[in-house]
């Protein structure tokens, strides 16, 4: 029974016991063989074990560090024992014939409080708190939070962060203390080039793989197309991420499909995260804090995609003073106004960015043809945040962006219009129910919608299409002490899904069609717990358990086994007619080798309900999201990573090397020629298979200095296996690509310039070609052997950008940059397809190369007030 | 703080070169398995019907068709058997003229002299559905898309209507013009194709199906509508993605073979068809 206690124990300390053995009083009376006059109690406690031969029962992981003065020479057994009570701070139990010494329960305390940033008043997230001299402590969680339950004493707490300055705050801890710290971006801090003090070992420390954490600095020092600086252009150049294509903005992680990937702006989900069909993303990098991107090993907290989260997080705001900001680049205008609602206690902060080709062609050309054609994006962000007082705090912050492309016949007879964006909206609130437990309660809405229109004054055609989101989450963080931090949480979602609705109106004719509505419901529960082993191992485990309903009102459509409607089921509103239940493990480890390098393992299951109706590999706004339901399974991964961190140079350098196996389970394809818009049996047209991507992955980074930037190197493999396709054989993911190097460097010359360049180089993505063809039908039609049998040929592009500063001015506050960038630099003609043709008017076939970027030189003006 | 001032000093160089080009490259690719491709059809026309039979043929070749010769071909409907003659090469046409029967199953059956692919027997069926039955073929004029259009085309644009019952089965349709005999649907991207998902059993009203570009005063238009099973128009719809070249930005999907109807790793179609003809003459 003792063994399988300390067995459990083991988990949360190491236990050390012995058994005592026929120990008698007499022994205890007989004088100490102890000539020291001052020993530690682990000394003392040796001594009596190895030299008096007392058998003793104590936990050797809880043993005051503390000294003992021993008055006299001549003591008994019986006195070191006493003296250890009174001033080793044990007590001393006798069990039976044992001797058992456990230490005098300390009066422990919490450090608890907030990391901001000092010239914002914003949360730091992701900082650590650590107790110097020691391996303890924790992480501030995304509202900027930490909790430090410590013994009675006094300490030195040390805040590190990427880019800040580290600080010491030294404090006696004699009672629960509330701290928060201001931390100083290196950037203001120093007027000359900044090379750090002291680096941040994190890369080796934190117990996470498969992530990065981006600044929205970093993101804007990486060179831009046109001049828009773009979150997931940037991150498609780390490790294990694969552009789908080059006017896209989908991504592809370890072999996943881009719906695969859980992309949320202040926990909202943004569906489409597209402007201009994918030319430019929807994030605003302005307006952007902060952003965590995870490769399938995502916390317990987050659910629902199987292959990653990027996680972006919007600026709070200034509560310090009121800035201005902004700029302008070839397509686009941005301002952005952050303003304290009240000093140190709340902040707003609004941006917004609108493309402007169309106003200055309007502008440049008296044509009537421009005048009734607009093709424009725009973005607007508001966040504020108000501190009601110590233990709680509300955030609001909301989303929209839409794009519109719309044209006029001169004439007036036709036209057509297009629409489509995201609006969300997150109201958050924080509260600190005591030191130890933080809680965060969000309500959220999201939504995608578009809208198609066209025709003449005889004929009209319009298209709707809408995706709803309400959800309503809790989540808790625990800070049980300084090695456990538990986080637990709930959330619930309805989606309610509207897919399509077409009305068709004319002189003689007025027609609706409507796709059939559904709803689901998503609900999670999760738990789980950061913890930390010993000085060199670390765990992070837990479990979140998924449910997924379909209720009505909706229609169910039975299949047989040719995949043609047999039956249809209509149920009524409210009603559950099918759950999905899926528990999903999480588990990772961080072993220490050394001060500078780690070992880390993870395994992680992740589960998806709602998929993506997409027949293009770049995705295009039409594009509609289907729940699971009776004849949809969910999808499913299961993913192994193991890694080598190493840090070298005194942490300047970050070395990593991951590999990965991943098992999707129910992936889910298209049937050949699926027709996926507007259709009423879209299951119909679903095929369900395997998949399996496995791959290396090397990054190595140098964060901060004059020179910075990092290199990264994925080798993968992405294979699918479903039984209507390629004819049941295994055939390469659309997203494949082997080979893919990416290298992002900035060199600061001096305050003012800087210069940034990367250059990529990846395997083409594998695509269909002909192998025959037939006649029919007075036609040539390809025919085919083998799905993605082919490769389209590899891609490189350099980027350049350079960023000048203006000249500081006495007496004026604005401080302004030019950046002037060159995409393609060398003007490599990267195939961004391959199709193939008929010759007009002949029997011959040829090949044709497209390609989109050539040379995409630009000037952008950024000011900062 | 002047705002006005921030904008004074703002200016933007635009010198943006984004080429989208598309050129012919070299490409190799792999070849196949030479395969049969038949294309036949009956319909309730009291004619001789036709069954085409074709080789397939390396992707960059530039030979027309290889037509397969001296085979077996028949045609049953339940009742009877056609027997089909080879009159010209690879084209076989029935002995006998005879018109469908709406309702019935039409089953081919074709017997090569040496094995293509991996069989020298190959069979189809196709069901006759009811045809639409056309009231009215009607036209109006309408202004081409564009600025750049000269006066000539921008006289002699017409879009054909019609008004008529949709039967309510499951089926689709596709359509020839003919403009002064002239065969407008010369090909299958030419060919005017609809399913009836939305309009299964409506009666279609002012419903504008094609436009006629260089129509004349004069012109006389004639309107072939089939009507056929829903498979044979999506066998259609794929062929012209395909044929149009489907390219993996598009909303179409992986290229892919077009698989018809026939058995034993044929490809091809053949299809029953149920036919109304409509007709128009344009006045200016």
């Amino acid at each position: 029974m003792k063994k399988t206690f300390y067995l459990i124990g083991l988990i949360f300390c190491t236990l050390f016991s012995q058994e005592l053995v026929g120990q008698n009083e007499t022994r205890l009376l007989a004088q100490a063989n102890l000539d020291q006059q001052k020993v530690t109690v682990k000394q003392l406690l040796s001594h009596l074990n190895e030299v008096e031969g007392i058998q003793l029962s104590y936990s050797k992981e809880n043993i005051p560090n503390r000294e003992i003065e021993i008055p006299a020479s001549d003591m008994t057994i019986q006195d070191l024992l006493n003296l250890l009570a009174e001033k080793g701070g044990l007590t001393i139990h006798r069990v039976g014939k044992n001797i058992v010494l456990k230490p005098i329960r300390q009066e422990r305390y919490t450090v608890s409080g907030f990391v901001l940033d000092e010239a914002t008043g914003e949360a730091m997230i992701g900082t650590t708190v650590q107790i110097k001299g020691t391996q303890n402590g924790v992480i501030t969680n995304v509202y900027g939070f930490y909790s430090l339950t410590l013994d009675r004493g006094e300490y030195v707490l040390l805040i590190s962060y990427v880019g800040y300055e580290p600080q010491e705050v030294e404090l006696d801890l004699n009672q629960d203390l509330k701290i928060d710290v201001k931390i100083k971006s290196q950037a203001s801090l120093l007027e000359e080039v900044v090379i750090t003090s002291k680096e941040v070992d994190e890369n080796v420390t934190k117990n996470r793989m498969g992530y990065a954490q981006l600044s929205s600095k970093t993101i804007k020092n990486v060179p831009a197309l046109m001049g828009e600086v773009d979150i997931i252009r940037a991150i498609r150049l780390l490790p294990g991420v694969q552009m789908t294509s080059e006017t896209s903005s989908g991504f592809s992680v370890r072999g996943g499909s881009p719906d695969q990937n859980l992309i949320l702006l202040d926990e909202a989900v943004v569906y489409n995260p597209s402007h201009l069909f994918g030319f430019f993303s929807t994030f605003n990098n302005d307006a952007v804090k902060n952003v965590e991107f995870y490769k399938g090993n995502m916390p317990v907290r987050y659910g629902g995609r199987l292959s990653s989260l990027l996680d972006i997080r919007m600026k709070e705001g200034n509560n310090q003073r009121f800035t201005l900001n902004g700029g302008i680049s070839p397509i686009s205008a941005r301002l952005t106004v952050e303003a304290p609602i009240v000093k140190d206690k709340g902040s707003i902060i609004l941006s917004g960015r609108r493309t402007y080709a169309d106003l200055l062609a309007r502008t440049a050309s008296r044509k009537e043809s421009v005048d009734n054609t607009a093709l424009f994006f725009y973005d607007l962000n508001m966040k504020a945040n108000y501190t009601l007082n110590e233990n709680n705090r509300i955030f609001i912050s909301s989303y929209a962006g839409r794009d519109v492309l719309s044209f006029k016949s001169p004439s007036g007879s036709f036209s057509t219009d297009f629409r489509w964006g995201n609006l969300t909206t997150t109201a958050r609130w924080n509260h600190v129910f005591n030191k130890r437990l933080f809680s965060n309660t969000s309500l959220i809405f999201s939504d995608y919608n578009y809208q198609l229109g066209l025709g003449d004054q005889d004929f009209r055609f319009d298209w709707v299409s809408n995706l709803r989101d309400y959800t309503a989450k809790i989540d808790f963080d625990y800070f049980l002490n300084t090695k456990n931090t538990i986080s637990v949480g709930v959330s619930s979602t309805l989606h309610r899904f509207d897919p399509g609705k077409v009305k068709v109106s004319g002189s003689g004719e007025n027609d609706t069609a409507r796709i059939s509505r559904s709803n689901a419901l998503e609900h999670a529960i999760y738990l789980g717990n950061d913890h930390q082993v010993s000085n060199k191992l670390q765990l992070a485990y837990g479990g979140r358990l998924a449910v997924f309903q379909n209720i009505g009102e909706g229609v169910h459509y039975t299949f047989d086994s040719e995949f043609n409607r047999t039956d249809s089921t209509f149920y009524k509103k409210g009603e559950i007619y099918n759950t999905y239940t899926q528990f999903e493990p999480r588990i990772s480890a961080t072993y220490q080798l050394s001060q500078t390098s780690s070992l880390k393992v993870s395994y992680a299951r992740t589960t998806q309900f709602l998929h993506l109706a997409s027949n293009s590999i770049s995705g295009t706004p039409l594009d509609i999201w289907f729940p699971s339901s009776p004849n949809v399974k969910p999808q499913l991964a299961d993913q192994v990573s193991g890694g080598y961190f190493r840090n070298f140079f005194d942490n300047k350098l970050e070395v990593s090397i991951e590999t990965y196996y991943k098992w999707f389970n129910r992936q889910i394809d298209f049937k050949d020629h699926a027709s996926l818009l507007l259709n009423e049996e879209l299951e119909g047209e679903l095929r369900v298979g395997k998949a399996k991507a496995y791959g290396a992955e090397l990054m190595i980074k140098k964060p901060e200095g004059k020179l910075n930037g990092w290199i990264s190197f994925t080798w993968s493999n992405s294979i699918r296996k479903i039984d209507a396709i390629n004819g049941g054989k295994e055939y390469r993911s659309s997203y494949d690509r082997p080979i893919n190097f990416s290298t992002v460097l900035n060199y600061t010359f001096n305050k003012r310039v800087s210069l940034s360049a990367n250059w990529v180089y990846f395997d083409g993505l594998p695509f269909t070609t002909p192998s025959g063809r037939m006649y029919y039908g007075n036609s040539i039609v390809p025919t085919y052997t083998e799905r993605n049998g082919d490769r389209i040929p590899s891609y490189h592009r350099l980027d350049l950008g350079l960023t000048i500063e203006q000249k500081k001015n006495e007496g004026r506050k604005m401080k302004g940059a030019w950046v002037f960038s060159i995409y393609n630099a060398y003007g490599r003609k990267n195939a961004n397809f391959i199709s193939f043709r008929t010759k007009e008017g002949t029997n011959e076939t040829e090949a044709i190369r497209y390609t989109i970027f050539r040379w995409v030189p630009s000037i952008a003006y950024n000011f900062k007030f | 703080m002047k705002i006005s001032s921030v904008y004074k000093i703002l200016f933007v160089l635009v010198s943006m070169v984004s080429v989208s080009c598309e050129e012919p490259i070299d490409w190799k690719v792999g070849t196949d398995q030479i395969k049969l491709v038949a294309e036949g059809r009956v319909t309730n026309e009291f004619i001789n019907h036709q069954v085409k039979l074709i080789e397939t043929a390396d992707y960059f070749s530039s030979v027309g068709p290889k037509m397969v010769e001296g085979a077996q071909v028949s045609v049953n409907d339940g009742e009877s058997t056609y027997i089909y003659e080879e009159l010209e090469p690879g084209i076989y046409t029935s002995v006998d003229a005879f018109a469908g029967v709406i309702g019935r199953r039409y089953s081919l059956s074709i017997q090569l002299n040496s094995p293509l692919g991996e069989s020298t027997v190959f069979t189809a069926s196709s069901l006759m559905l009811p045809p639409m039955i056309v009231d009215s073929l009607y036209y109006k004029k309408d202004v081409p898309f564009g600025d750049n259009v000269d006066t000539e085309e921008r006289d002699s644009l017409y879009v054909l209507g019609i008004y008529g019952q949709e039967v309510e089965v499951d089926n689709g349709y596709f359509f020839d013009v003919f403009v002064n005999d002239f065969k407008e649907t010369d090909n299958v991207v030419n060919l005017g194709i609809f399913d009836d998902e939305f309009l299964e059993g409506d009666y279609f009203e002012n419903f504008l199906i094609y436009e006629v570009a260089f129509g004349n005063p004069g012109d006389s238009i004639t309107m072939m509508m089939y009507s056929v099973e829903d498979e044979y128009v999506e066998f259609l719809e794929a062929l012209v993605i395909e044929i149009e070249g489907s390219e993996p930005l598009g909303f179409n999907g992986p290229p892919a073979n077009v698989v018809g109807n026939l058995s034993n790793g044929g490809l091809g179609y053949f299809y029953a068809a149920s036919v109304d003809t409509s007709y128009t003459v344009l006045i200016d």
